[in-house]
């Protein structure tokens, strides 16, 4: 018996015009790991949940086709039936965790099912010892990071003893380290108990490790389907739909290497490398920029929080003016903090923060704002205003602008960010990456003289990712200094000319990106970072990493 | 958790407080018994009785009585109320009068006996109410409520709220944060301008909440929430013989206080009905 | 009939609107009156979560107000009565005057706008009256000071509410149709 057949399945939600699914034919087998990728929109999510037989008993819609779950009908099956399959984790770690403590949260499922005591007892202990939670049963939410939080759904999941496992995009808010851990427990279900897992996600490089098959996504159709050797081999293809390339395949595909088909992992690509070890080089075009004025220092900072967590240990940093830097570390590294300290948002526990020769202590959020723009990685709260053009037009108004200049410049950053004609749209209306964008272009509208931009790139797909990166680039270029946060390696390698790494309030490494990496690479996956493949490939080979595919070339002969 | 704690509903307290062990129906009876006597008793003796009696029977529970030091404003500001209300407002009669107002209102020894009254009154249901919530745990008021016949659906909504609003404690720190950040300030124009402003904060948190309120009715059914069918409870509470005495103890209680008042005037306020 | 939507609405209201109440009566105080505030910032929106959602949306609000004002004035019955059932009964009364009317929240037509404008002084009013004669019967206040607290209450929450709570229904009320828990059928 297969584990899901999806036969021509179309799905339209009552509030849209068009369908949001159409004509999807899938089979999953009993045992299978399923990747779904695609561009936001392409209706991943309600796909998923439409499996999970959630989406058409509580959202009004109109749908066409089957999909069946173990042969039972999960369209119009009653929920408590198929919940007896089938576990989801969903997307946001918080909103799911629905009780007050971690061992609750487990058995809470387990209850609904009227299962015994003994059994919810012995079941929600296996699964909490399964993620690696067993000693925080009685922790409340509070107290757990993001990826904690998803290891106990992933448990909550487990717990039930599910055929069928869907992760709906369930890593995309956490940091590489946490990405890591649901991942190797998702597959170690699959190994021990035989589940049948779909998970969707945005990261690549991280999912063919895993999956055996991968399905692409695009506009409500199922674009391409195969294992991930064959689907990833589409670089054009998977670019054209806005997928994110593996580094590896496209590594080998530029060095027109394979081993009968394109490599997918750093292992892969090493071996089939290995002979043109003395031929690769990494080309270096990077110019350094001449430091001549500073925009921001931070002396001696430290920062402790009411609870006595020490954020930030004595930091030193210098922000350059017109440079393009990215902060990175682990979660708890005191990223956030550090750019609350800068705007002012924060004042520091000692030490001194200047933001353009002001003293921070001495100056209040609202009067950096002309100065200092800050985006936050979730834009929807910054957001609000009824229109897109008076969103942008909000903090011009509070800086006590014209209307004339007003108008001007909300058309310009509108301009700039690619939300022209969109003037009269509620800003709730828009994609998630097009609230970002907005976010942005509200930010850039007051002309900062510095923009902080926190994860801009976390939960969007390659398209929106690239899209944001490269307008950060462009305004860079156009004099703006730029300080990305980010847990995307990738995007600093492209992007970043300087790179400070933060780890436990303190910072551990600061120079030129390339730089960084080259002489901090080990430290930097043992804080448990991600560097591209790229780099570990061409540090692994050459002695230096490269920081981009581009660079990599074959030069002569050894 | 801190060694020999429990966390209740204000916070941690010693497990040596012998309420948190009770059975979570008497406390939720408890609760409600607690408040309805100081409601119908009038008399101010038989309330200083109750009151003096929550006192000693918190010390001998041991119960951690410091808490009630944080209302200690809203006592004050509840005196103040009370005092000006009946000082400048009441008409009841005594034997001196002391002030007579043109608008016909007066002041006898009695107001002050009835300002006491209200005042023990408040002070018991505060000291009744803080003793059981002291000892009230998340799982007390949720299975206690499904104890007395209330649908663990209905109940469970309780917890979720509390849940909730954690997490829109720090939404609403992000939104103000955002605020700051687009030039908005908090500190100048007048009350109904800055009110204005702070509305704004309105939109996104509302959007935050709708997309939440998405979230999580979809979490909850896909955990099966709530069950159709029969559903266990991990939690059990075991029915001991105190709790019986004490359950039986409140009903006699409230039984003896409504015959009381209905039978005679012994917890009638002296005089009533007031002319 | 409680089902997962309708526990989400009353949850998700009362967890938004528990740290506003809280921020409420620490930030606007009125000087003299316990635990009391001059600008109900919540009002604003379990008015609003009730005009959308019905009567999930006011039992939010009122666990919120009873959580709220507990916290400051003890969990006591008189706080229960007065204040928490109060604001269950305001946002209903708001309700109740769009459904007899025929309105709708977004505030669109002459109709909608003319029941807003009544219904919520008319639910503050029905509120003042009922929290300031739970307080009558308690014996906090006396028959003078009733009026006085009633104004006061018809005032105040109404301000809020207007400020607070008509951005809300003209900014939002389109994207919250798309929500399955919306009430209206347009």
């Amino acid at each position: 018996m297969r584990a899901v057949v999806v036969e021509d399945l179309w799905w339209k939600y009552r509030t849209s015009a068009s369908w949001v699914l159409k004509g999807v034919n899938l089979e999953i087998d009993k045992g299978e790991f399923v990747g779904i990728v695609g561009p936001s929109g392409a209706g991943k999510t309600t796909l998923c949940l439409l499996i999970a037989g959630v989406l058409s008993k509580s959202v009004k819609g109109e749908y066409k086709g089957r999909i069946e779950i173990f042969g039972k009908d999960a369209l119009r099956s009653s929920l408590r039936w198929l919940s007896e399959d089938v576990a989801v984790v969903l997307q946001d770690a918080d909103t799911q965790f629905v009780t007050m403590k971690v061992f609750d949260e487990v058995a809470f499922a387990l209850e609904n099912l009227g299962l015994s005591r003994e059994e919810i007892f012995e079941r929600a202990t296996e699964a909490l010892e399964f993620v690696g939670m067993k000693g925080c049963e009685w922790k409340h939410p509070h107290e757990l990071s993001g990826g904690q939080k998803q290891r106990v759904a992933i448990a909550a999941a487990l717990a039930k003893r599910p055929r069928l496992l869907i992760l709906d995009e369930a890593t995309s808010e956490l940091d590489p380290l946490g990405k890591r851990e649901v991942l190797s427990v998702v597959s170690r279900l699959r190994e021990e108990y035989d589940v049948t897992a779909v998970i969707v996600d945005h990261n690549t490089d991280d999912l063919v490790r895993f999956v055996d098959r991968v399905v692409v996504l695009s506009d409500g159709r199922i674009a391409a389907c195969g294992d991930p050797r064959t689907v990833f081999s589409q670089i054009d293809f998977l670019k054209s739909v806005g997928i994110r390339v593996p580094q590896p395949a496209e590594l080998a595909a530029k060095l027109g290497v394979t081993n009968g088909s394109l490599p997918l992992t750093t292992e892969e690509v090493l071996t089939i490398l290995a002979p043109l070890r003395g031929r690769l080089c990494v080309r270096d075009d990077a110019k350094e920029k001449p430091r001549n004025e500073r925009i921001a220092r931070l002396v001696d900072v430290t920062y402790i929080y009411e609870d006595g967590t020490i954020a930030l240990k004595d930091l030193n940093l210098d922000v350059w003016k017109g440079e393009f830097l990215a902060v990175i570390g682990p979660n708890g590294s005191g990223k956030t903090t550090m750019a609350k300290l800068i705007v002012a948002l924060l004042k520091p526990t000692s030490g001194r923060v200047e933001v353009m020769g002001i003293d921070t202590k001495n100056v209040s959020p609202s009067q950096l704002a002309a100065k200092v723009g800050y985006v936050f990685q979730n834009s929807d709260y910054q957001l609000i205003c009824d229109t897109v053009y008076e969103e942008v037009a909000f903090p011009l108004r509070q800086m006590g602008l014209n209307e004339k200049e007003v108008k001007e410049r909300v058309e310009w950053a509108l301009t700039a960010v690619g939300l022209k004609g969109l003037e009269e749209v509620p800003p709730f209306f828009l994609s998630k990456g097009e609230r970002q964008r907005l976010a942005l272009a509200s930010v850039l509208a007051v002309k900062p003289q510095l923009l902080i931009v926190d994860e801009p790139t976390t939960g969007q797909d390659e398209r929106n990712s690239r899209r944001i990166a490269e307008l950060l680039a462009q305004l860079n270029r156009a004099g703006i200094t730029v300080i990305v946060i980010t847990h995307d390696l990738r995007l600093v390698c492209e992007y970043a000319e300087r790179t400070a790494v933060l780890n436990e309030g303190k910072l551990v490494a600061v120079g030129p990106t390339r730089e960084v990496f080259e002489k901090h690479l080990e430290m930097l996956i043992s804080i448990g970072l991600e560097p591209p493949p790229v780099a570990r490939l061409m540090k692994e080979l050459v002695g230096h990493p490269a920081l981009k595919v581009d660079e990599v070339m074959v030069c002569g002969r050894s | 958790m801190s060694e020999g704690k429990v966390r209740t509903f204000f916070a941690y307290v010693d497990e040596r407080f012998l309420l948190v062990r009770a059975h979570p129906a008497v406390k939720i009876v408890a609760l409600i018994v607690l408040n309805v006597v100081p409601w119908l008793v009038e008399a101010p003796v038989p309330l200083a009785a109750f009151l003096a009696s929550l006192l000693l029977l918190a010390t001998v529970l041991r119960a951690p009585l410091g808490k009630l030091k944080n209302y200690l404003v809203y006592i004050l500001l509840v005196a103040q109320a009370v005092v000006l209300s009946y000082a400048l407002g009441s008409k009841i009669p005594g034997s001196v009068a002391y002030v007579k107002y043109p608008w016909g209102c007066y002041v006898t020894e009695m107001t002050f006996l009835y300002m006491a009254m209200v005042m023990l009154r408040i002070a018991g249901m505060l000291v009744g109410s803080t003793l059981i919530f002291l000892s009230l745990r998340d799982v007390d008021v949720v299975y206690g409520l499904k104890s007395l016949g209330v649908p663990f659906a209905a109940a469970f909504v309780f917890n979720l709220a509390m849940r909730f609003s954690a997490l829109f404690l720090d939404d609403y720190a992000k939104v103000r944060d955002a605020m700051l950040l687009k030039g908005v300030r908090l500190d100048v124009g007048g009350p109904l301008e800055r009110a204005k402003l702070l509305s704004r904060t309105a939109v996104p948190l509302m959007v935050i909440a709708v997309r939440r309120m998405q979230d999580l009715s979809f979490a909850l059914e896909l955990k099966g929430f709530p069950p159709k069918g029969k559903r266990t409870y991990i939690y059990t509470f075991r029915w001991k013989l105190a709790d019986t005495i004490a359950l039986a103890l409140l009903i006699v209680i409230v039984i003896s206080v409504v015959a009381l008042k209905v039978a005679t005037r012994l917890l009638s306020f002296p005089g009533w009905p007031l002319v | 009939m409680v089902d997962a939507r309708k526990m989400a609405v009353t949850a998700v209201t009362a967890g938004l609107c528990l740290p506003l109440a809280l921020f409420a009566i620490i930030l606007v105080p009125i000087p003299g009156l316990p635990a009391a505030s001059g600008f109900w910032i919540p009002a604003g929106f379990y008015f609003v979560m009730t005009l959308w959602f019905g009567v999930w949306g006011a039992l939010g609000g009122h666990i919120a107000t009873f959580l709220a004002m507990g916290y400051f004035q003890g969990f006591t019955l008189q706080v229960w009565a007065d204040g928490a059932l109060g604001d269950l009964i305001a946002p209903l009364v708001a309700l109740s005057v769009f459904k007899l009317m025929g309105a709708r929240p977004d505030l669109r037509t002459r109709k909608d706008k003319i029941a807003w404008l009544v219904g919520v002084p008319l639910a503050s009013l029905v509120c003042g009256l009922w929290v300031h004669t739970v307080n009558l019967y308690f014996g906090v206040i006396t028959w003078p000071f009733w009026w006085v607290g009633v104004v006061t209450y018809l005032v105040g929450d109404s301000l809020a509410v207007f400020i607070v709570g008509t951005p809300l229904l003209r900014s939002l009320t389109n994207y919250v149709k798309q929500s399955p828990m919306y009430i209206w059928k347009d």
